[in-house]
């Protein structure tokens, strides 16, 4: 690890206790459990379990900045980045321009693309949707 | 003779069963209704790429949180992917005041929650595996007769689509699902487990007093749940209700007296309260038990915060 980032760590490490300190009078001790620790101990492999606070804050900020680089404004990006459960940061900051993401490209566009790709398998032999009387 | 006879017998029976299941979808996954259609839905017309946004309107619209797809666009759309990430949708949910709850990835799960007149979010793949074509829509309804879901269309009107196609664009699409839960909504068939991870995602956003509602009805439900229990008592903890917390820790420990979390956080409680003896007496088995397991840090914290507030001899105050 840089030396740099170690530092970014350390700062916003620093704050974070210093912010979650503040409010509440028992539950924010330090050596609480809270419901979400317990789950993620609970749940099998496939869930980022107990992903660091201040790995999550990290993550957090390059999901914000991937969406703002995806043309989402600021202010959204960071309420969209805020709204995210920590379990889901890693990934999304990693392949946000690859996960799928649904949008109807337009039921005219869509139904020409189906037809496009029946008339090539049917084309190809794989399926007789057209050429069903030709055998 | 016989041999012939039986090897035709054997193909009709074959030929009925595949006729059998390429018409009968609905009923093998246990449609209990001639057909459902869910009430209040409200149609949104589609803007170019906007499924996202639309869906998820006519999915909160349903639950009774009335929302445009205009305001869904800020919170979902991502401009540069011309369309919306699971991830997103979900999250958004719970901006919404809604629990997100993935369903099992089963045609029966979603037949279930449409029959409590739950509308449901899927997307779907038109494209093929290796050339995705991704779209959302909130199913509706169902027609069982006919073998057909309902769909919110992308025009503003309900659309009936045969089972067997809309399958093969779900399987596509890792037959994703989730629908939204009013808080204190419980869901048909979703484990203990599952339900109390969606609760804690919608109460970590800060809707705290949503999630208790929620956590009340998982505890009726599934009262032997150590972890309902549990998610009450750190919810009213974080309340400030310090006696109700403390009850539900009970319980936790009633119904599973190892439970290491628990003793974890009622002995700090109780440190709190003065009851310095008591709290080190919870807290010991976990001590014991968990040199190097998960929690192991936390209860040596506690540990020692539980020392330092006895140092003072305070008196064990009553509840």
């Amino acid at each position: 690890m840089s030396i740099r980032l170690a530092a970014v760590r350390a700062v916003v490490g620093v704050s974070l206790t210093a912010l979650t300190t503040a409010g509440f009078p028992v539950s924010a001790h330090a050596g609480m459990i809270s419901t979400q620790a317990v789950i993620d101990a609970q749940a099998a492999a496939g869930r980022t379990a107990n992903i660091e606070r201040i790995e999550a804050t990290l993550a957090r900020a390059e999901v914000r900045a991937r969406l703002q680089a995806l043309g989402v404004n600021a202010d959204d990006a960071a309420a969209r980045a805020a709204a995210l459960p920590d379990a889901d940061l890693e990934r999304l900051a990693r392949s946000v321009d690859k996960l799928p993401a649904g949008g109807d490209a337009g039921l005219l566009e869509l139904a020409g693309f189906v037809f496009l790709v029946l008339l090539l398998l049917d084309y190809l032999d794989v399926t007789h949707v057209f050429t069903h009387h030709h055998r | 003779m016989s041999g012939r006879a039986s090897r035709s017998l054997a193909c009709c029976a074959l030929l009925l069963a595949q006729a059998g299941c390429s018409t009968q979808l609905l009923r093998d996954a246990g449609a209990m209704q001639p057909d459902v259609a869910i009430a209040h839905i409200a149609y949104f017309p589609q803007r170019e790429h906007q499924c996202g946004p639309a869906a998820l309107a006519t999915l909160l619209t349903a639950t009774g949180e009335a929302v445009s797809p205009d305001a869904l666009t800020r919170e979902v759309y991502i401009p540069g992917r011309s369309g919306s990430v699971q991830a997103e949708m979900l999250a958004a949910t719970r901006r919404h005041a809604r629990i997100a709850l993935e369903l099992e990835p089963e045609l029966r799960a979603l037949l279930q929650e449409l029959e409590q007149g739950r509308a449901v979010l899927v997307l779907q793949n038109f494209g093929l595996p290796s050339l995705p074509l991704w779209h959302y829509a909130v199913v509706v309804g169902y027609d069982r007769g006919r073998d057909a879901l309902l769909l919110s269309g992308a025009n503003g009107r309900p659309q009936r689509l045969a089972a067997r196609r809309f399958m093969g664009t779900w399987r596509r699409a890792g037959k994703w699902a989730f629908m939204a839960l009013r808080p204190g909504e419980l869901p048909v068939a979703a484990s203990a487990v599952h339900y109390l991870d969606a609760v804690a995602a919608l109460e970590t956003l800060g809707q705290r007093e949503d999630a208790f509602t929620s956590y009340q009805a998982a505890v009726g439900r599934w009262p032997a749940e150590p972890l309902a229990w549990f998610a009450l008592a750190n919810n009213r903890l974080a309340a400030g209700r310090n006696a109700e917390a403390e009850a539900a820790y009970r319980e936790v420990l009633r119904v599973q007296p190892n439970h290491l979390p628990a003793r974890n956080n009622l002995a700090l409680l109780l440190a709190h309260r003065g009851c310095i003896a008591e709290a080190n007496a919870v807290l010991a088995p976990a001590r014991a038990a968990a040199e190097n397991g998960p929690f192991a840090t936390q209860f040596a914290d506690s540990w020692r915060e539980i020392q330092a507030l006895g140092a003072a001899s305070p008196v064990c105050r009553p509840l």
